[in-house]
């Protein structure tokens, strides 16, 4: 009873005031909340279709090279101390990479979905990051007649997960290349300051329709309007992008307008202490310096 | 001597030698499993309670993170009977009245509800509150370590 004479009109008030607002709030979630069920059923309804739909995409993706890899490696042999042999080594190593991809982006998807995502900070290299996304994109490429423009303001040390903005570039300027139109131009802009590096990704092509804005970031989801892409891809690429820039504490938007599309992405520097070869105690730990380290007056234990 | 290892938002980890798994925790929840006749537990740390069939199954979403953790750790010979459960964080670390709102409450509802199906039962839990919260989880023992941050400035 004391307690209660202690309370002031004032703080009563607000805490009633404080109650009147979680009302009003829960409300306004249970409506939120209603129309997200409607829209999840809806989504159920679809998975099935998507399921089915998901299987033969694997198998055209997969069929494809490996019936390529196939044939050609057959006339590697049959042509091997001839003039083709070299042309026929590129073409497998072109298909093999395009399998590489496919396979990193469902190994990576596979990885997030186990939650096995920590990140292995080390030094990076962009440029020659980026060679090696632009040397796996030379078919498409040489193919549509693009032209890749890179051009690295970044200047100093950048530690970061090198597998993880391997992927994530990789996944950008290969849309960028599906999505574009022939003989225009992409450019790939790496930016830096104290705190972050951004890159940005920019082609020219089809554009994002502002009606799938919403839905380019889901798994499984592929938009081909046919004008620059055959249907191809399992719809995996975005998503796995998201989910890794998440695990970096990246941030990613993208605008698209009259054809003209840039992705952007923004990657916190990491501190040099947290380069991690043992994958010890990483990552954020070191964000949160304000825990109440005197004596152990807070520490409790379970 | 204990390994060391932080774990972060969507993350999963096994610990099947003597581990010390730490996360940090704002309104998000980490559930801790125990498994004492083998010594080995588990950690995870989720930030909102429902996947939306969006993006990935991410474990970042309460409801795909533990079944997938219970799993894991059944995978390693650990016996659903004899699991036992820590729950700790969903702070209200934001303003009550943001979309967001009591992301902390529906986190730590979605963890007892789901526990509560696999009949693993909550030995411990230290979760709501206005500040947030550093563990430290000792893998063979199961003993859990807390400590609040000074201001409730963290938003996962």
């Amino acid at each position: 009873m004391n307690d209660l004479e202690k309370l002031s009109d004032k703080i009563l008030l607000k805490e009633i005031g404080r109650r009147f607002e979680e009302k009003s709030a829960s409300v306004k979630e249970m409506e939120e909340m209603t129309k997200k069920l409607l829209e999840l059923n809806e989504k159920t309804k679809e998975s099935e279709k998507i399921k089915s739909q998901f299987l033969s995409l694997i198998k055209n993706e997969f069929n494809n090279p490996i019936s390529s890899l196939l044939n050609l490696t057959n006339s590697l042999v049959n042509n091997i101390n001839t003039d083709r042999a070299l042309e026929l080594s590129k073409l497998i190593n072109l298909e093999a990479s395009k399998l590489d991809f496919f396979f990193k982006n469902i190994f990576a998807a596979t990885e997030i979905e186990a939650g096995e995502i920590a990140n292995y900070y080390s030094s990076i290299n962009l440029n020659s990051i980026v060679k090696d996304v632009i040397d796996n994109l030379k078919e498409i490429c040489e193919d549509k007649n693009l032209k890749i423009n890179f051009t690295n303001n970044c200047h100093g040390e950048v530690i970061s997960d090198s597998e993880k903005i391997y992927l994530i570039i990789l996944n950008l300027v290969s849309n960028a290349c599906e999505y574009s139109f022939k003989n225009s131009e992409i450019n790939i802009i790496i930016d830096g300051d104290d705190r972050s590096f951004l890159i940005s990704v920019e082609d020219f092509g089809e554009g994002i329709n502002s009606k799938i804005k919403e839905e380019i970031f889901n798994r499984f989801s592929k938009f081909n309007s046919g004008e620059t892409r055959a249907e191809s891809g399992l719809g995996l690429g975005l998503s796995v992008v998201l989910a890794e820039m998440e695990a970096l504490e990246g941030i990613i938007d993208f605008q698209s307008e009259r054809g003209e599309t840039v992705f952007n992405i923004k990657i916190p520097k990491v501190n040099k202490e947290l380069e991690t070869i043992d994958n010890s105690a990483s990552s954020n730990e070191f964000f949160f310096d304000s825990f109440d380290e005197d004596e152990d007056s807070d520490e409790k234990e379970f | 001597m204990y390994e060391k290892k932080f774990i972060g938002v969507g993350e999963i980890y096994i610990a099947t030698k003597p581990t010390e798994i730490i996360t940090v925790l704002g309104s998000c929840i980490a559930v801790c499993l125990y498994d004492e006749r083998l010594q080995i537990s588990a950690m995870n740390h989720y930030l909102v309670p429902l996947w939306n069939g969006n993006g990935l199954e991410s474990p970042k979403y309460g409801n795909v993170s533990i079944p997938k953790m219970v799993n894991k750790i059944l995978i390693k010979g650990s016996n659903i009977k004899t699991l036992k459960a820590k729950v700790f964080g969903g702070g209200n670390i934001n303003n009550i009245t943001s979309p967001e709102m009591m992301i902390g409450k529906k986190n730590l509802l979605i963890a007892k509800e789901i526990l509560k199906e696999y009949k693993i039962p909550i030995v411990a839990e230290d979760t709501g509150g206005f500040r947030g919260r550093r563990i430290m989880m000792r893998s063979d023992t199961g003993k859990v370590f807390l400590k609040y941050t000074k201001k409730s400035n963290i938003d996962d």
